[in-house]
């Protein structure tokens, strides 16, 4: 929590820095269905890339997209403006579905 | 930029707790109780006597396997979890196809001397808080998902919450008392350092023991729908042979549990009998989770007929066993009784971190009012105090319904959940300040009263457990006494008189 000047000091500071609703709702389904779509991505791409046996690049890429998803979900609140969040977010997604279907399923 | 980064993360911090902080609260607590999971379940069959000294696995697994023989034929196999130097009685649990639980499974506690169920009260016992714990009591797979789902949001609520807080070390030596807001803000902060990195550890390990089901993905793209080849690819050794027909009795597995026991060096846990009774039988024992944090270590397989070794595994590929290294942190089996301690200590540090945290949004907001405000408030009684009732009755239950009741299980839960119910709604009736008194003070009251209660119904009393060197009944006991003192003071901190209100008399002495 924060000293006296951040939130503890009471709730206007607060209500001006809340974004407006349709931010909200836009950033909110950024840290849900946008993360988990990253995390999926990620998870994909890198079962089919890591240079591991196959059960132990299943098992890297599911505990680094596990990793992932609160790093996206931070992003979505933290980034300056919508538009940044998801600008960032979904080339991520692409990126990670692109990389993993390129790759095509295993032999 | 920094100012308003920091302010986001609040606002986040804020909601995301509060939106799921009762079932985190419950998650927290129930997670927290399940760390002394094989002593509740003792506790919870008083029928079983103490014994002193170490257990003899072996004759367990072989008494165990002689009743099973009649009473389990039929089953495609026996999951026998062994009893150790924690668990009293040897679990068995099997499909038949007539009766059984929801799912055809029946699940039986067996005396590990006699292998039989006999007399011994029908519970679910510490599973019960277990299995609450991670699927809320809500059909597959929906409890799981959306308990990992409320681990990522209690996620993400930390490293907000750490962003948020800019003075860590400062106000890990504060604590502000009978000061309201700053008071309960102050306790919030203090718990929630005091033991970070476990709040950290044990929610991302919490969220990594579900993955298969939640994260399904990267199995996906490399195995696709072979679920059958990645089980085998993830835990090699546990495949079980197709059954021939053709009947065979079952080898000598007392013999056969020794020798695993003298192959893994130490004690043993869970025994997979495949196809018992068929000459294609197998028996897998798993090396237990006490020598070392990986969970699900190491394994061997016999002939089930023959008793021959047919397979031994060690896990040491790195990143499984990385994965249940992580596992194994979250169970925590491993390692001396003092691990289970710290863990219950952590564990009810971050109950209170939550259940603060809850009565904190409350009291920051308690000028404006309002019906969310009002919600918020009532169902914070409900859970905060109604769940350690719902708790207590459960305990309650087991030592007062009839030995003989049929559904006996089930019952207690009923009386579980109906309790919550009643609490929630007392929560909502009553007016806030009488709430919190007379949930806190039933808290007090349902857990001090349990070991008495439980000396009447079973005979096994605090000072006949001292005696006999019963540590488990006399720590169960002294735990219960524990909670309920915690609770008789936080109540008589509510009765007494409200901060503000004294401070004009000390205002008039100055």
């Amino acid at each position: 929590m924060a000293g006296s000047t951040g939130e503890g000091g009471g709730e206007s500071p607060l209500l001006r820095m809340a974004p407006a609703w349709t931010g909200i709702a836009m950033r909110t389904l950024a840290a849900t269905i946008g993360a988990y779509a990253l995390a999926s991505a990620l998870a994909m791409a890198l079962a089919r890339t890591l240079p591991l046996s196959r059960a132990e690049a299943t098992c890297l890429a599911a505990m680094v997209a596990v990793l992932a998803m609160p790093a996206a979900v931070i992003w979505a609140f933290a980034a300056r403006t919508v538009t940044r969040t998801w600008g960032v977010m979904l080339p991520i997604i692409a990126l990670g579905f692109l990389a993993a279907w390129l790759m095509g399923s295993p032999a | 930029m920094k100012e308003g980064f920091r302010q986001s993360m609040a606002w986040l911090h804020n909601w995301s707790g509060l939106l799921i902080g009762w079932l985190l609260f419950a998650i927290a607590l129930t997670g927290t109780a399940a760390v002394f999971r094989p002593e509740t379940s003792n506790w919870m069959r008083p029928e079983i006597a103490h014994h002193a000294g170490p257990v003899d696995q072996a004759q367990a697994l072989g008494a165990a396997v002689s009743y099973l023989s009649s009473a389990g034929k039929g089953a495609p196999a026996w999951y026998l979890t062994a009893p150790d130097d924690r668990a009293a009685f040897t679990q068995a649990i099997f499909s038949l196809p007539r009766g059984g639980d929801a799912n055809g499974y029946r699940t039986l506690a067996l005396d590990p001397r006699t292998g039989r169920p006999d007399g011994i009260r029908d519970t679910l016992g510490g599973e019960f808080f277990y299995r609450f714990h991670f699927e809320l009591k809500i059909p597959y797979p929906w409890g799981r998902i959306l308990a990992s789902a409320a681990a990522m949001v209690m996620l993400v609520a930390l490293i907000s919450g750490i962003i948020t807080h800019r003075r860590i070390f400062a106000d890990f030596f504060t604590l502000r008392p009978r000061k309201g807001q700053r008071s309960w803000l102050d306790v919030h902060n203090a718990l929630g350092v005091l033991a970070l990195p476990f709040h950290l550890m044990i929610t991302f390990t919490g969220i990594m023991t579900l993955i298969t089901l939640t994260m399904p993905w990267a199995i996906v793209a490399n195995y696709g729908s072979d679920m059958a080849r990645f089980y085998e690819d993830m835990a090699p050794g546990f495949s079980a042979r197709p059954a021939l027909g053709k009947a065979a009795p079952l080898g000598d597995v007392a013999a056969m549990v020794r020798d695993a026991r003298r192959r893994m060096d130490g004690q043993i846990s869970l025994v997979i009998i495949n196809n018992p009774g068929d000459a294609a039988a197998t028996v897998t024992i798993s090396k237990h989770d006490d020598g070392q944090i990986a969970y699900a270590a190491g394994r061997v397989t016999y002939d089930g007929v023959s008793g021959r070794l047919l397979s031994a595994y060690a896990e040491d590929r790195p990143m499984r066993k990385l994965y249940d290294t992580f596992y194994g942190l979250h169970v925590g089996r491993f390692g001396a009784p003092v691990t289970r301690w710290l863990y219950f200590i952590c564990g009810l540090a971050l109950t209170a971190t939550i259940g603060s945290g809850l009565v904190l949004w409350t009291v920051k907001r308690s000028r404006n009012g309002g019906l969310g405000y009002h919600l918020v408030e009532k169902l914070n009684i409900g859970v905060v105090t109604g769940l350690p009732v719902a708790a207590a009755a459960f305990l309650w239950a087991n030592r007062l319904l009839p030995v003989t009741m049929a559904q006996r299980p089930e019952g207690e839960v009923r009386v579980f959940f109906t309790s919550w119910v009643l609490m929630i709604l007392a929560g909502f009736i009553l007016p806030r300040r009488i709430g919190w008194i007379a949930g806190l003070m039933l808290c007090a009251a349902a857990w001090l009263l349990l070991p008495p209660l439980s000396a009447w119904t079973t005979g096994r009393g605090m000072i006949t457990s001292l005696l006999a060197g019963d540590w488990q009944f006399f720590g169960f006991d002294t735990v219960s006494l524990a909670i309920g003192l915690m609770f008789a003071i936080a109540c008589r901190h509510m009765v007494r008189p409200a901060p503000a209100a004294r401070v004009p008399r000390r205002m008039q002495a100055a």
